[in-house]
C-alpha cells in the first residue's frame, strides 16, 4: 500500500514537473577484485546523448527520465540494466564477462560479432602483446596463438622474426603475412610499439582472409591500436621497464694449450707442443707456411718479439657482452567527448645487444582521432612516426667472417684481441708481399692465424655503419551514412619510409686479408611508398530473422621505391664530421689512383587494382554464410593481369538449437566450414617481363679499340617465361569453437587443408635458353595441411584467480608437384632440397654411420656382392649408408634427413592473481625439426677454420682409435652433407615469468592514481633442447653460428591516471 | 528500386574504372626497357652484337676455367697445377681421364656457350629487320648481322668439339614450352657452324676496313680461318685449302717478326692476329655476383708461379714432354717455359707439383727482362686469349695440303713458320730435316711436331690430338714420360670415350638426351 501511494505521487509529482527525472548515483565496482571501476558507461536506455561515465572513484551520477532503465556496460563486463522508478543510489557490481563471446572483433573492412565469425580467426589480446620485452608484435606472437608459427630469426636487437601462418604456401615468393594496422595494410610492421596494441587478430583461413585477396595469402594479422575514449577527463597511462641481458649459453671449445696440442697431433705427428712450449710450436707451425700473420715470435733472439704463452683469449667471452641493457617507455593519453576522441602515444625503445657491435633503438609517435562531425559524417585519422638506429653484428650465412660472433671463433686462443705493446712487427715484406702481424702500440691484432677471417674487433671499430630509418604510416577517412544501415568510406593510407644508410671504413692495415687501405664512406638514401586507396561501400539490414551485411567495394595501390646512393674514398680528415661524400677525393691524383665518386640510383614500382565483394547473411542467429568474391589486377602478370578468386563459409551455432540445450554444462558450440582461394603475387616485379639489359659494364659490356676501351652493349639476361599468372592458395577449414561449464573452458578446434597450385618458382631452363639468371614459372603445388587446438580454463576461487591456456598446432607441408619444374637445392653443401613428395626445403644428404676405427673396418664395409662401398676409406674417415646397396656411396644414396620446419609448435600460458599480486608463466616450444648445426662443421674440423670444440677430444687418431669423431685430415667426404651436423631442433623454452603487484587502489587514489603495478620479469630463463648450438631457435634451418636470443631479467612499472 | 539503381550504377562505374585501369596497371615499370621497345635505331644494334661477344670472355660461375684448362691440361702438353692435387680437383678429374658427368666446371661452360648462342640469336632475330639509318649503314647492318653468324658459329664449335653434337638451338627460346630439343649430331652442328660461317664470311669486313676504335670484332678473315679449321676438323681437306687459299691471298696478315712479341700486350691485335678475346686492364674488375665475369682475365694469376713474391697459382705447368719436344735452341722454348732456377723457387712443396717444375710464360705477363708486370687488379689481368694467330692459319693450311698431297705448298706454309722462329739465326733447319724424310708420312709429322711447339700452351694441342685420332697412342706414350708421381694420378685413355667430355648430367635432366658413350 506505502508502495502504491508513493508511485501515484512521483506520477503526480512526473505530472507536475515537465522534465521529469530522477536523480541516481552509486558506485559501479568489478565482481573480480571488488574496485571501483572507471570509465563504466551509464547509459539511460533508449534516450540518446543521455549518460555519463563512471569517475575514477567507479562513482556515477546521472539524472534519468520517469520510466527509463540505465545500462552499465564495460569492456569486458557482462552489462546490466536497471529499471530506474527514483531517485535513489545504485551500487553495481558488474560481473566479468568469461566468455567474451560476444567482443567485436575487426575482420577487414569492418567488424563482426565473434559469436558470428565463419572463418577461422584467433584473437590476442594486448596485455599478452605487452608481456614480453620485444621491440615488435611478431615475436610478442610467438607461441600465443595456434596455426602461427614464429621463429625469432636472431637475437640480433630490432630484428624482425619469420611469421608463418600455417606452414609455407611458397617457396620463392615471399611467405610473410601482411599486417593491417587500423585499416593500412602493410607488410612491416616494425615502426609500431606493441604497447600501442589494443587488439591482434590473426586471420588464418581463405574465407576470413579472402577479403584482402592477394595480399592474404599467407595469412593477415589484424591490428587495432589504441582508440579515444569518450573520458572527457582522459586517461593517462605509462608503462616503462628496465633489464639486463645476458647470454643464456655458451659453446664448448678448447682453451689455448688443449687446442694447440690437440692440432698438434692431427695427422699423427709427436706432440711438439708439449716438447717444445708454444712459441716453439708457433714457431714451427709459421715455418710450415701455414700462416703468414703471427707477428715474430718471442725468442732469445728476438726478445721483443711475441710471447704467445701469455695469451689465451676465450673469443666467445671477448665478444659477447654483459649486462646489455633493455629499455622501453611509453605513455599514452586518450580521451574525448561524445563527438570526438583521440589517443596520442610515444614510445621509446632501447636495446643493446649481447653481442659487441649490435643495437637498436627506436622512437615512436602515434595519434588517433575520429570525430563526428554530424551524424551522417565521420572523418578520422591514424598516423604513426617512426625513427630508428641500430646495428647489425650479425648475419647467419656461411661466411666464416660474415658476423662477429662467427669470427670469433674463427680466432685462435693465442690470437690477442689487441697486440701487447712493444710486441716485435714486419714492417713490410718484399715486394709484392704482405705485412705480416704488425703492431706496437696495442692496435687490433691481425686476423686469425689459422683462416682469413676478419678480427672481430676490426669489423666492429674499423666499419661505422650508421642506418637512420625514418617512417609515416598513417591514413585518413571519411565515412558517410546516407541512409540507415549504408556505410560509405573512402580510406587514403600511405606508409612513407626514408632509409638513410650511412657506412665509413676506416682506413687500416693487420694483415693482407683484414685491411682497408683508404677510408671508404658509402652513403643511400632510400625512399619507400605505398599509397592505398579503398572505397567500400556496406550495407547492413535486418528484415525479421534475417539479417545481412553486403560490402563491396574497390582498391588500388601503388608501391614506389628509389634509391640515391653514393661512394667515394680519401677523406683527408677521417672525423665523423666529415663523414659526407663532398670530403672524399674526386679525381683521381698520383697517391690517390682510384679516387673517384661512384654515383647509382634504383627505382621500382607496383601496382594493384581491386574489386571486392562480400555478403554476411544470418538466419535466426543460428546459421550464417559468408561469400566474398575478389578480382585482382596486378602489374607483375603483363599477360594475365587478372586473377578471380571466390571463398565461401558457413556457420552454425549448433548450442542454440533445442536439442543441444539437453546438454549439461554446454555453453556454446559453434560449428564453422569453410573454403576459398586467394592469389598470391609476391615476386619480384619484372619476373614476367623480359627486359634489355642495358647497363653495363659487367654481362654485357665488351671491349673493343686498339686501346682496349669498354664498349656498351646491351642483351637479355633472362626471357621471361610467357603466360606467367597468379599463384592460387586454395584452403579448405572446418572449426568448431566451444565453451563448458559456465565459461570454466573454452577452446577452438580447426582443421585445415590448404593447398598451393600455380606456384610461382624460379626454375632452371635448359642451357640453350640462354639465360644468366633463371626465370619464375607457375610450376609447383604445394600442401599444407594440419590441425589447431586452443584450450583455456578460467577459475575463481575465492580472491584468487587463475587461468591457463594452451594452443597447439599440428602441421604438415609437402610439395606435391613440381609439373616439370625442377628440384631445388638451397643452403650450403646443397643441403636443403625442394622435390616432389618432399616438405620444401628438406634436408637431404648422406646418413652418417660413424666412425671407421681402422682399415680393416672400413675394407669389410661392403655390400650383398662383397663390393668394398666406400674404397680409399681408412681408419678414421666417415662410414656412410650404401642406402641403394650398389656397392657404391652416390647421389642415389642421399635421403630425407628431416625437416627445417617443425611439425608441432606449441605455447603454454598460466597466470593468477591473488588479492593485488599477479603471476605469469609462458612456455613455448617446437617439436620435430632439424637443425644443420654449421658451427660444428667448424668446430669438429682440423682447426684451421675454428677453434675445435671439446667434442674433439674424441677425435679419432691413429693413437685414438676408438674415437668417434672422423680424423679431419682424413676423406673430405668426412664434411659432407650428412646427417653427421644434422641435430635434433626440439626445444620447450620458459619464455616468460613475471611477477607483480598491483598496490591497492586505497592507497594510489590518495595520489591520484588509479593503477600501479610493479613487477619484475625473466625471460627465456630456462631452455630444455639437445640441440648443442648457440640457441635452437634459428631460422631456416642451418646454424651458422646465429645470434642467439638473450636472457633477460628486467622491472617494470604500470602507471594509469 | 532506388537502391537497385544505385547498385546498377556503382556496378557500372567500377567496370568503366576497370576498363581505364587496366592500362594504369599495365603501364611499363620505370627505368626498365623492355624488349619489345628496344631495338628502335641502328646504335642498338651495334649494342646488342657487343653483348654477343661477352661470353667469349667469362672464365664461368665463380670459377677460373678457361678453355685452355682442356686444351693444355688435359693433353700432353701439361699438368694441371695449382697448390695440390686437390687444388680446382675437377680439372684434375678432366686431366687424368676420371670426369664426371656432375664435372661443375664443365656444366658452366655448357651454360656458357649457350648464353653466347642466345644472344646471337637475339640479334640475328631482330636486326634483320631493323631500319638503316646514319650509324647502321646496310654496310655496318651486314657487318652487325655477320658478327652474330660469326659468334654463334664459334659458340658452337667451342661446344662441339668437346662435347660432340648438342641441341642446335637457332632461335630465340621465348617460353618454356620450347625447353625440349633433340640432340643433334656432331655432323650437324659442324654443317651449321659451316653454313653460319659461309655466310658471315660475306657480311664481315676485311680487318683493314676497320677503324681502330672497332678493332677486336669478328673479321671477313676471321671466318675465313674457323672455316678452314670446320672443315680440317670435319676432314675436309679440299674445302680447307681453299679457305686457307684466301686469307693468305688476302694480304690482310702475316707473322711478326719476333715470335714472342705475339704474348705482349703491345703485340695484341697486331698483323698476325685473327682473332682474340679481348680482355683489359681495371682495377675494379669484377666478380659480377661472384659469378666470375670481368673485364680481365685470371689466365695471368692462374699460370704464375706460385712463388711468394709473384704471388699466382702455378696452374698449366708445361710437362717435361713437351720441354723435351723443342728442337736445340728453338728459341720458342724459352718464350714458351718457364724453367725456374732452384733458387727462384722459395717452397717446393706447393711450386713443384707431381715433379715439375716448369711454369707457362705466354699468358704470364712479363718484361722483355723476364720480370712480371704488375696489374691493375690483384687477380684479373689485361691479356687477350689469342684464339687464331696467322701461324695457326699457316699451320692448318700445311696440314690441309699435306692430306691431300699437295706437298710443295704444305713445305712453304711449314717453313713460313719454321723461319719466323728461328730469326735471323740458322737453328732450325728447313724440311726435311732430322728423322723427317721428304714424303707426305713425315711432312705430316714434321707439321704436327711444329704444331705443338709453335702453339703450345695456347689451348689447341688436346683438340689436335683428338682430330688426328692419336689421342691414346700419344697420351699413352707421354704417360710413361712422366714422373712416377704423375703416373700414379693418372687413368688410362679409353678410345671410344675420352676423346669427348660428358654432357652435363643437370644439362641430361633438364632436357633428356642421351649421354656420350662410356660415361
Amino acid at each position: 500500500m506505502k508502495k502504491t501511494l508513493l508511485l501515484l505521487l512521483t506520477f503526480a509529482f512526473a505530472a507536475l514537473v515537465s522534465a521529469q527525472t530522477w536523480q541516481v548515483s552509486g558506485v559501479v565496482t568489478s565482481s573480480d577484485d571488488g574496485l571501483a571501476l572507471t570509465g563504466v558507461s551509464v547509459m539511460v536506455q533508449g534516450v540518446s546523448g543521455m549518460g555519463t561515465i563512471t569517475d575514477i572513484d567507479g562513482k556515477y551520477s546521472v539524472k534519468v527520465p520517469q520510466g527509463k532503465s540505465i545500462v552499465f556496460s564495460y569492456i569486458g563486463y557482462l552489462p546490466q540494466t536497471k529499471l530506474i522508478n527514483t531517485s535513489t543510489t545504485i551500487n553495481v557490481v558488474l560481473q566479468a564477462n568469461t566468455k567474451m563471446l560476444d567482443e567485436v572483433v575487426a575482420i577487414g573492412y569492418g567488424t563482426m560479432k565473434k559469436s558470428d565469425l565463419t572463418g577461422a580467426v584467433t584473437s590476442v589480446g594486448s596485455d599478452k602483446i605487452k608481456e614480453r620485452p620485444v621491440s615488435g608484435i611478431d615475436q610478442a606472437l610467438q607461441g600465443r596463438a595456434a596455426g602461427v608459427t614464429v621463429n625469432s630469426n636472431s637475437g640480433q636487437p630490432g630484428a624482425s622474426a619469420v611469421v608463418r601462418i600455417r606452414g609455407i604456401g611458397s617457396i620463392n615468393s615471399n611467405s610473410n603475412p601482411i599486417y593491417v594496422v587500423d585499416g593500412v595494410i602493410l607488410d612491416d610492421i616494425s615502426f609500431l610499439s606493441p604497447s600501442d596494441i589494443a587488439t591482434t587478430e590473426i586471420l588464418k583461413d581463405a574465407s576470413a582472409t579472402a577479403i584482402f585477396g592477394s595480399r592474404g595469402a599467407n595469412g593477415v594479422i589484424l591490428v587495432t591500436t589504441k582508440r579515444g575514449s569518450d573520458n572527457p577527463k582522459g586517461n593517462i597511462s605509462v608503462d616503462s621497464y628496465f633489464g639486463v641481458q645476458n647470454r643464456w649459453n655458451k659453446l664448448s671449445l678448447m682453451g689455448r694449450d688443449e687446442f694447440a696440442k690437440t692440432i698438434s697431433t692431427f695427422d699423427g705427428s709427436n706432440d711438439y707442443l708439449t716438447q717444445y712450449g708454444l712459441n716453439k710450436w708457433i714457431e714451427a707451425y709459421k715455418t710450415g707456411t701455414k700462416s703468414q700473420y703471427f707477428p715474430k715470435i718471442k725468442t732469445d733472439a728476438y726478445p721483443q718479439g711475441m710471447d704467445y704463452n701469455t695469451v689465451d683469449t676465450d673469443w666467445q667471452d671477448a665478444v659477447f657482452q654483459k649486462d646489455a641493457t633493455i629499455q622501453n617507455h611509453h605513455i599514452s593519453i586518450d580521451g574525448g567527448s561524445k563527438t570526438s576522441n583521440y589517443a596520442i602515444s610515444a614510445s621509446y625503445f632501447d636495446q643493446n645487444g649481447t653481442v659487441m657491435g649490435s643495437n637498436y633503438n627506436r622512437f615512436t609517435l602515434r595519434v588517433n582521432t575520429a570525430h563526428n562531425i554530424r551524424s551522417w559524417l565521420k572523418i578520422g585519422e591514424n598516423l604513426s612516426f617512426m625513427t630508428s638506429t641500430g646495428r647489425n653484428a650479425m648475419n647467419n650465412n656461411a661466411q666464416p667472417g660474415a658476423s662477429v660472433l662467427s669470427a670469433a671463433l674463427a680466432m685462435a686462443p693465442w690470437d690477442p684481441t689487441h697486440y701487447p705493446q712493444g710486441a716485435w712487427s714486419y714492417s713490410t715484406v718484399a715486394k709484392g708481399g704482405y705485412p705480416q702481424g704488425r703492431d706496437l702500440s696495442g692496435q687490433i691484432s691481425a686476423s686469425s692465424n689459422f683462416k682469413n677471417v676478419t678480427n672481430p674487433f676490426s669489423m666492429v671499430q674499423n666499419i661505422v655503419p650508421k642506418d637512420v630509418a625514418e617512417r609515416w604510416v598513417g591514413d585518413a577517412y571519411i565515412e558517410i551514412t546516407p541512409i540507415k544501415g549504408l556505410l560509405i568510406r573512402s580510406d587514403i593510407s600511405m606508409d612513407l619510409a626514408n632509409v638513410n644508410s650511412k657506412s665509413f671504413m676506416y682506413a687500416f692495415d693487420y694483415s693482407s686479408f683484414d685491411r682497408n687501405l683508404v677510408n671508404h664512406l658509402s652513403s643511400s638514401m632510400a625512399k619507400y611508398s605505398t599509397i592505398i586507396n579503398e572505397n567500400t561501400a556496406t550495407y547492413n539490414k535486418k528484415i525479421g530473422k534475417h539479417e545481412f551485411s553486403v560490402l563491396v567495394g574497390e582498391t588500388s595501390q601503388e608501391f614506389n621505391y628509389y634509391k640515391l646512393s653514393g661512394s667515394g674514398s680519401y677523406i683527408t680528415n677521417p672525423e665523423e664530421k666529415n663523414w659526407y661524400l663532398q670530403f672524399t677525393a674526386n679525381k683521381p691524383t698520383s697517391t690517390n689512383p682510384d679516387s673517384v665518386r661512384g654515383v647509382g640510383d634504383e627505382v621500382a614500382r607496383t601496382r594493384m587494382l581491386s574489386l571486392l565483394s562480400r555478403v554476411n547473411y544470418k538466419f535466426d542467429n543460428k546459421y550464417m554464410i559468408t561469400l566474398n568474391f575478389r578480382m585482382d589486377g596486378s602489374n607483375k602478370f603483363p599477360e594475365n593481369p587478372w586473377g578471380y578468386f571466390p571463398s565461401v563459409a558457413l556457420g552454425w551455432k549448433i548450442s542454440e538449437e533445442a536439442f543441444m540445450k539437453e546438454i549439461q554444462n554446454l555453453d556454446y558450440m559453434k560449428l564453422r566450414l569453410g573454403w576459398g582461394q586467394i592469389g598470391n603475387e609476391k615476386i619480384p616485379s619484372n619476373s614476367f617481363q623480359t627486359n634489355m639489359f642495358i647497363t653495363g659494364p659487367t654481362f654485357s659490356d665488351y671491349i673493343l679499340g686498339s686501346t682496349q676501351s669498354l664498349a656498351s652493349g646491351a642483351t637479355v639476361l633472362t626471357y621471361a617465361n610467357q603466360g606467367g599468372k597468379w599463384e592460387t592458395h586454395e584452403q579448405w577449414n572446418a572449426g568448431v569453437d566451444f565453451g563448458f561449464f559456465k565459461g570454466l573452458i573454452s577452446g577452438t578446434v580447426d582443421i585445415f587443408r590448404k593447398d598451393t597450385k600455380d606456384a610461382l618458382l624460379t626454375v632452371k631452363g635448359p642451357a640453350f635458353a640462354g639465360n644468366l639468371y633463371d626465370p619464375m614459372k607457375n610450376v609447383g603445388n604445394i600442401r599444407n595441411e594440419g590441425i589447431e587446438i586452443m584450450l583455456d580454463h578460467k577459475n575463481k576461487i575465492g580472491s584468487f584467480n587463475y587461468s591457463l591456456s594452451g594452443n597447439v598446432s599440428f602441421i604438415r607441408n609437402e610439395l606435391t608437384k613440381l609439373n616439370g619444374g625442377q628440384k631445388m637445392y638451397n643452403g650450403i653443401d646443397n643441403i636443403l632440397l625442394c622435390d616432389e613428395g618432399l616438405p620444401v626445403n628438406t634436408f637431404w644428404g648422406y646418413k652418417y654411420l660413424g666412425v671407421f676405427k681402422s682399415d680393416a673396418e672400413a675394407l669389410a664395409y661392403t655390400n650383398k656382392t662383397a663390393t668394398i662401398i666406400q674404397p680409399g676409406a681408412v681408419g678414421g674417415d666417415a662410414k656412410f649408408l650404401d642406402l641403394n646397396g650398389d656397392g657404391k656411396i652416390d647421389d642415389s644414396d642421399k635421403m630425407n634427413l628431416g625437416n627445417p620446419f617443425p611439425w608441432l609448435t606449441y605455447g603454454l600460458s598460466a597466470s593468477v592473481d591473488y588479492k593485488g599480486f599477479d603471476m605469469q608463466l609462458f612456455f613455448q616450444g617446437v617439436y620435430g625439426n632439424q637443425i644443420y648445426n654449421q658451427v660444428r662443421y667448424r668446430t669438429e674440423g682440423k682447426g684451421e677454420e675454428a677453434t675445435l670444440s671439446t667434442a674433439m677430444r674424441d677425435v679419432w687418431t691413429t693413437t685414438n682409435p676408438a674415437g668417434n669423431i672422423p680424423n679431419p685430415y682424413g676423406s673430405t667426404n668426412n664434411f659432407r652433407a650428412s646427417s653427421r651436423f644434422i641435430e635434433d631442433g626440439a626445444y620447450l623454452r620458459l619464455k616468460d615469468i613475471q611477477l607483480g603487484y598491483t598496490i591497492p587502489k586505497s592507497i594510489t587514489q590518495k595520489v591520484q592514481i588509479n593503477r600501479l603495478r610493479i613487477y619484475v620479469s625473466g625471460n627465456n630463463l630456462l631452455t630444455f633442447t639437445k640441440y648443442t648450438g648457440y640457441d635452437p631457435e634459428i631460422g631456416g634451418g642451418i646454424d651458422y653460428g646465429n645470434y642467439p636470443q638473450a636472457r633477460t631479467m628486467l622491472v617494470g612499472v604500470n602507471l594509469g591516471f | 528500386m532506388k537502391k537497385y539503381i544505385f547498385k546498377a550504377a556503382f556496378v557500372l562505374s567500377m567496370a568503366l574504372s576497370l576498363v581505364s585501369c587496366q592500362d594504369w596497371i599495365t603501364a611499363p615499370s620505370p627505368a626498365v626497357t623492355k624488349l619489345s621497345d628496344f631495338f628502335a635505331s641502328g646504335s642498338t644494334a651495334i649494342q646488342a652484337v657487343n653483348g654477343a661477344y661477352v661470353p667469349l670472355m667469362w672464365e664461368f660461375n665463380s670459377t677460373y676455367f678457361p678453355e685452355w684448362f682442356i686444351g693444355d691440361v688435359v693433353s700432353d702438353d701439361a699438368l694441371k697445377g695449382g697448390q695440390s692435387i686437390g687444388d680446382m680437383s675437377i680439372v684434375y678429374d678432366m686431366e687424368n681421364f676420371k670426369t664426371a658427368t656432375n664435372n661443375a666446371y664443365l656444366l658452366d661452360f655448357y651454360r656458357a656457350q649457350y648464353i653466347g648462342i642466345g644472344r646471337c640469336n637475339l640479334v640475328l632475330d631482330q636486326v634483320p629487320g631493323m631500319k638503316t639509318d646514319a650509324l647502321l649503314t646496310a654496310s655496318v647492318k651486314n657487318r652487325v648481322i655477320g658478327e652474330a653468324k660469326y659468334l654463334r658459329a664459334m659458340y658452337y664449335f667451342r661446344l662441339v668439339r668437346i662435347f660432340g653434337g648438342v641441341p642446335k638451338v637457332d632461335f630465340v627460346v621465348r617460353s618454356s614450352k620450347q625447353w625440349v630439343q633433340p640432340r643433334a649430331t656432331a655432323d650437324s652442328i659442324n654443317s651449321f657452324i659451316i653454313s653460319d660461317l659461309k655466310s658471315a664470311n660475306s657480311l664481315l669486313w676485311k680487318k683493314s676496313k676497320y677503324t681502330s676504335g672497332d678493332l677486336g670484332r669478328a673479321t671477313k678473315g676471321a671466318a675465313q680461318a674457323m672455316l678452314l679449321k670446320t672443315y680440317l676438323y670435319t676432314k675436309q681437306f679440299d674445302m680447307a685449302k681453299s679457305w686457307g687459299d684466301s686469307i693468305i691471298n688476302s694480304g690482310e696478315y702475316s707473322l711478326v717478326t719476333n715470335y714472342a712479341d705475339n704474348f705482349t700486350l703491345g703485340g695484341e691485335n697486331g698483323k698476325e692476329s685473327i682473332f682474340e678475346i679481348q680482355y683489359m686492364a681495371e682495377g675494379t674488375s669484377d666478380y659480377g655476383n661472384g659469378d666470375g665475369f670481368t673485364r680481365g682475365t685470371f689466365t695471368t694469376i692462374l699460370t704464375r708461379s706460385r712463388a711468394p713474391k709473384v704471388g699466382g697459382w702455378g696452374f698449366n705447368k708445361p710437362t717435361q714432354n713437351l720441354y723435351n719436344e723443342y728442337e736445340t735452341k728453338d728459341p720458342r722454348r724459352d718464350a714458351t717455359i718457364i724453367n725456374p732456377t732452384d733458387a727462384e723457387i722459395a717452397n717446393p712443396a706447393e711450386e713443384i707439383y707431381l715433379g715439375c717444375r716448369y711454369l707457362n710464360k705466354k699468358y704470364a705477363l712479363m718484361n722483355p727482362d723476364s720480370t712480371y708486370i704488375g696489374m691493375s687488379h690483384p687477380t684479373r689481368g689485361p691479356i687477350n686469349n689469342k684464339v687464331i694467330r696467322y701461324a695457326d692459319v699457316l699451320l692448318m693450311y700445311a696440314e690441309a695440303c699435306c692430306e691431300i698431297n699437295n706437298l710443295v705448298a704444305a713445305k712453304t706454309a711449314l717453313e713460313s713458320v719454321r723461319s719466323r722462329a728461328r730469326g735471323t739465326s740458322a737453328i732450325l733447319p728447313t724440311f726435311p730435316y732430322g728423322t723427317y724424310a721428304d714424303n707426305q708420312t713425315d711432312l705430316r709429322k714434321a707439321i704436327r711436331h711444329e704444331r705443338r711447339v709453335e702453339l703450345a700452351m695456347e689451348g689447341h694441342r688436346w683438340f689436335d690430338l683428338v682430330r688426328w685420332g692419336i689421342a691414346k697412342e700419344t697420351m699413352d706414350a707421354y704417360k710413361a714420360t712422366e714422373t712416377t708421381a704423375a703416373q700414379t694420378e693418372m687413368a688410362t685413355f679409353e678410345k671410344g670415350k675420352h676423346e669427348l667430355f660428358p654432357i652435363p648430367a643437370a644439362e641430361i635432366d633438364l632436357n633428356p638426351m642421351a649421354q656420350n658413350p662410356g660415361y
